[in-house]
């Protein structure tokens, strides 16, 4: 047997299904059941994404850090592998080996759930992510209130690190991130309105198949687009909204008291949802893994490594705005905004 | 089928933390000093309870996004079905869902629960 190596680049969905069924005729030609097959292809993939995940954060890190360099005319890392790759995985390495400190008063429960918390729902959210046709773990005909409803989650694991490290420091952090998690997490759900009315469907594949064609939705969609993008951003705590963060004021914030393995999970479920931001925004609004003559998951990742880069380049162009602006301009600014552009739209759409 | 990939996907994030942390429990060098254990405040002694007393706007941004979450909770089902349904009536409701919102919104603006001082 031959792999259909090109089709399996190009189209794979039907090579996939192929080989599912004949798995499956084969399984069940031995007389075994076959729930314990599904359970192994889905053990396959839940394998592979966290494969993707380790990699891919190891990754981003390494990009982030260049982009910086090159922004500053520094040169970022350079010394452990070729153009530094190796360099975050040797920092993974070296918190691997370092001592996991529970400091005195702290809450155990909310100390030790904490990194889980916001881990988990990173993870959750690549079931709905769609790499390319049949590329998608698990097409719920929900994907986008399970990404909204999933990543909401993970304000509880940062308020719990917050309210469980006995650390003003961190109990600041961990309230501000909170309150600026929800606020953007408000203007995002109105930009989200107005493809899902466009596309009749939250089905994460059907909207990406809505915009065959090259009829994207940024284009149809420019205001949510940009709101979508700045929320992310905000939803993400990366420049020019990290102030949980705020290394001037508040050391680390939520994680400050957080060593090791623990600290290496709340950073890599920060990369994580960076990217998983950005894939978001890709899959709604800039077609998914449309695109000429390259397979769709090199698009797919090319597009969602192009937002990377924007909001890298934002990360390192704006200086870092106050706290009564954070709140002042979700509330004030992007939320009416949002509102607007959704009656607009759904205007526009029974007129046109 | 579908959801049946979410369990496992649940199921293993905990594996995948809970063996990164037992794997950095089994490298782990573990010293003796009890400095170590102290509170980290840039190297003073931390006066007073970590949990402190803080701002009560946090409470009432909290309010606002349960308002705004349940709004959104309502919204997502029209937004399915809006493109295929006639005429202009459901426009106009949700027009006037979304005034009274608003109207929240404005009345939250002009008490002042939006400024942060």
């Amino acid at each position: 047997m031959t792999l259909p190596l090109k089709e399996l680049l190009y189209a794979p969905a039907a090579p996939l299904a192929a080989f599912a069924a004949k798995a499956h005729a084969l399984w069940a030609a031995r007389g075994l059941p076959s729930s314990v097959l599904d359970l192994l292809f889905q053990l396959a993939i839940a394998a592979a994404v966290s494969g993707f995940i380790t990699v891919n954060a190891l990754f981003i890190i390494w990009f982030d850090r260049k982009i910086a360099a090159l922004m500053q005319l520094r040169k970022g890392p350079n010394r452990v592998g070729p153009f530094g790759l190796l360099q975050t995985l040797a920092d993974t390495l070296k918190l691997l080996s370092k001592e996991d400190l529970n400091p005195r008063g702290i809450d155990p429960l909310a100390f030790w759930l904490a990194p889980l918390l916001v881990f988990i729902p990173a993870f959750a959210v690549f079931l709905v992510i769609p790499f390319g046709d049949g590329l998608i773990a698990g097409d719920l005909n929900i994907g986008i209130l399970y990404i909204l409803a999933i990543s909401g989650l993970s304000v509880i694991g940062i308020l719990s690190a917050g309210w469980g490290s006995n650390n003003k420091y961190s109990l600041i952090g961990g309230l501000r991130s909170a309150a600026q998690m929800v606020s953007y997490e408000v203007p995002m759900m109105l930009a989200i309105l107005p493809v899902v009315m466009l596309t009749g469907s939250m089905r994460m594949g059907a909207i990406v198949d809505a915009q065959a064609g090259y009829g994207w939705f940024a284009f149809m969609q420019p205001v949510a687009f940009v709101i979508f993008l700045i929320a992310g951003n905000a939803e993400v705590n990366r420049a020019p909204f990290d102030l949980p963060e705020a290394e001037s004021e508040l050391v680390a914030g939520f994680n400050t008291e957080y060593s090791a393995m623990k600290f290496s999970l709340f950073f890599l479920a920060e990369y994580t949802n960076l990217f998983l931001t950005s894939a978001i925004a890709v899959s709604l609004f800039l077609g998914g893994w449309e695109g000429p003559f390259l397979p769709p998951v090199v698009w797919f990742l090319l597009k969602t490594y192009f937002v990377i880069t924007l909001l890298c380049w934002a990360r390192w162009t704006f200086p870092r705005i106050r706290v009564d602006q954070l709140m002042q301009f979700s509330w004030k600014y992007l939320l009416p905004i949002a509102l607007a552009n959704l009656l607009l739209s759904a205007a526009a759409m029974k007129l046109l | 089928m579908e959801y049946g990939t979410l369990l496992v996907f649940l199921a293993f994030a905990h594996i995948f933390v809970i063996g990164g942390v037992a794997s950095n429990y089994l490298l782990m060098p573990r010293g003796k000093s009890a400095e170590r254990l102290t509170t980290y405040e840039c190297g003073l002694d931390p006066i007073g309870e970590a949990r402190v007393r803080y701002s009560l706007r946090f409470y009432v941004f909290a309010v606002m996004y349960v308002v705004f979450a349940v709004e959104a909770a309502f919204l997502l089902p029209w937004a399915v079905v809006y493109g295929s349904l006639e005429g202009l009536a459901p426009f106009i409701e949700v027009l006037i869902f979304i005034a009274i919102l608003l109207l929240g919104l404005a009345y939250a603006w002009k008490k002042g629960e939006l400024k942060w001082d």
